[in-house]
């Protein structure tokens, strides 16, 4: 089974503060300063690609296990790592630093990789990537490789060659569904949705592997750059001061719970 | 401009009057789609010039892609320029399918959008950043499919329109989509979605003698527990209950968060509660400034005392 996982590499937010998102709105979206990781999504959909390829594996079903990015940067620890925890071939296509992407041109880059490739029987990816947060390129992809797509998947088993059994959200209902191969599948939150972490034996074993770079040239496309700002809380942040916990908490019983919680 | 709204009337959530509404008090002269086995209670009354009723028996593992043909064929008949879907999982997945199809533009979760006429431009605002950050988008590619998100708190005013008009789409499952098949399907909603009072649990509830006070005082109160992600993938709670922007949106009353550090993906699950509590250690974390109220100390301290108090057994 050949099998192809789509990810990104993307910008911790979490920690940046109110006066740092007003800098980067007013400074045409420059993330540069911020450390780059793994998509959230996108390493529970690397990490199902390998739980995948062991289940195959102990079925005695020979698998290619193979992952793609589209990144100006080279990001190589990332990259790297994924050959030390059993990735078979990892590509990055080299888009031009500063580039504005959109679900399209993305959809558009993986389709004509894959077809390059002659075809995977399963295309993981994160159902929705940091950034525009469209969670559009799965179908996208769908509809440009006419591969059918199951989205929100939370878990993957295979039966067969050709066959899985697929967790996965539908309109907020959960559902198990057998798909047939070639499918995509767009990767929500999983049981297991960080990527393992590699002994040393691994990562010295996986040091000659090198990462594929392609090289893109894209035509220009009717790309649409937005206004951005941004827009701080309506709430007030009020802190209930006190020595003691008792203290506290009787500011909040009489601030909120003894109208919430009536005796 | 022609506009077209499409609902796909789905078993536990959406609110089709809602966005019927939004987009027929901006727009007039909309064409009305919904999709779905029956019309929802009081379709009549949805400001729309002319309605169409796609009959399509759900659920099943693609109603989109079955939907899409007889979908297609409205919008052929119609020609619109602007073609909305309410922003439900199905909605989204259908703007993007025929925004491919046509070679459209698409926008999701779009929070609102205006249309200029006269310049034949439509301004849409969404969030983006993981919601840190709003966007105004100008766009004027047409057809231009945009799935927006509705409030469903606001004012409906009825009017009388002629019925419906009912066009059958037996499930035209496309040649690549034939051999799937749902096994198990469990669409019951989540209490969290309609409770009155939540608790929700962070990273840094990591005490399991925390966790056991939160459950009890869950069960006083008759709150019900909700987790961020970190807190639902380091096992201290179902994910089934993950609040946030890939989780559950909730609107109680009251909710106490305890040990979350705030970022906007969870915030977006718990923004739209009256009352917001945030306890924290770290008087400098980000929820700190997003809440109503906010008390610095250890979640098991404040759940202590919240177990001792007098309302305990109310």
């Amino acid at each position: 089974m050949r099998i192809l996982v789509c990810f990104t590499i993307a910008p911790v937010l979490e920690e940046l503060t109110p006066n740092e998102w007003k800098a980067v709105a007013q400074n045409d979206l420059d993330l540069s300063f911020v450390k780059r990781t793994y998509g959230f999504f996108d390493e529970a959909a690397l990490e199902q690609g390998l739980r995948l390829k062991d289940s195959l594996s102990r079925m005695n079903q020979k698998v290619i296990l193979q992952a793609i990015t589209i990144d100006a940067q080279p990001n190589e620890n990332a990259l790297s790592s994924l050959f030390a925890v059993g990735y078979d071939e990892v590509f990055r296509c080299a888009i031009d630093p500063g580039s504005w992407r959109e679900p399209e041109s993305n959809a558009q880059l993986l389709a004509e990789f894959v077809n390059r490739q002659k075809g995977y029987d399963v295309i993981l990816m994160g159902q929705q990537a940091v950034g525009l947060d469209s969670g559009q390129t799965h179908w996208m992809l769908s509809e440009l490789l006419q591969i059918p797509a199951v989205t929100h998947v939370s878990a993957i088993e295979p039966l067969n060659n050709e066959a899985l059994v697929v967790t996965h959200g539908a309109a907020y209902t959960s559902a198990v569904a057998q798909v047939s191969v070639p499918i995509i599948l767009g990767v929500e939150n999983c049981q297991h949705s960080y990527l393992r972490i590699p002994t040393l034996r691994e990562k010295l074993a996986a040091k000659s592997k090198e990462i594929t770079v392609l090289p893109v040239t894209e035509q220009a496309t009717d790309t649409v750059r937005p206004k951005v700002w941004y827009q701080g809380s309506d709430r007030l942040g009020r802190v209930l001061q006190g020595n003691t916990p008792a203290e506290k908490v009787e500011q909040l019983n009489q601030l909120v719970l003894k109208e919430v919680l009536p005796l | 401009m022609k506009v077209c709204a499409v609902s796909f009337v789905e078993s536990t959530q959406g609110d089709a009057a809602a966005f019927f509404h939004t987009v027929g008090n901006k727009c007039p002269n909309v064409l009305g789609i919904i999709v779905g086995e029956q019309l929802p209670k009081g379709a009549k009354a949805y400001p729309v010039a002319k309605a169409v009723h796609i009959k399509l028996s759900m659920p099943m593992l693609s109603p989109v892609v079955a939907a899409l043909p007889a979908l297609e064929q409205q919008l052929v008949a119609w020609s619109p320029d602007v073609i909305l879907f309410e922003n439900t999982p199905y909605g989204k997945e259908a703007a993007v399918r025929l925004a491919v199809r046509n070679k459209g533009k698409v926008l999701g979760d779009a929070l609102d959008f205006r249309i200029d006429p006269a310049q034949e431009k439509v301004y849409i605002q969404r969030r983006i950043y993981a919601q840190n950050l709003y966007a105004e988008y100008e766009m004027n590619h047409f057809p231009l499919f945009i799935s927006l998100q509705v409030d469903s708190d606001q004012e409906i005013c009825s009017k009388d329109l002629p019925d419906w008009q009912v066009v059958c789409a037996a499930p035209q499952a496309q040649k690549w989509y034939h051999q799937n098949e749902l096994i198990q399907c469990d669409d019951s909603s989540n209490p969290l979605e309609h409770a009155r009072i939540v608790l929700a649990m962070g990273r840094g509830m990591s005490d399991p003698h925390a966790r056991e006070l939160l459950r009890d005082l869950a069960v006083r109160w008759k709150a019900c527990i909700g987790v961020t992600r970190t807190a639902a993938l380091s096992g201290y709670h179902s994910l089934t209950d993950m609040l946030g922007i890939s989780g559950i949106r909730v609107k109680p009353d009251l909710c106490i968060v305890f040990g979350a550090s705030g970022s906007m993906p969870f915030m977006a699950g718990v923004e739209k509660s009256a009352t917001l509590v945030a306890i924290n250690q770290d008087p400098e974390a980000l929820i700190m400034e997003r809440c109503d109220y906010a008390i610095v100390d250890t979640c098991e301290n404040i759940l202590q005392e919240l177990a001792q108090h007098e309302w305990r057994d109310r």
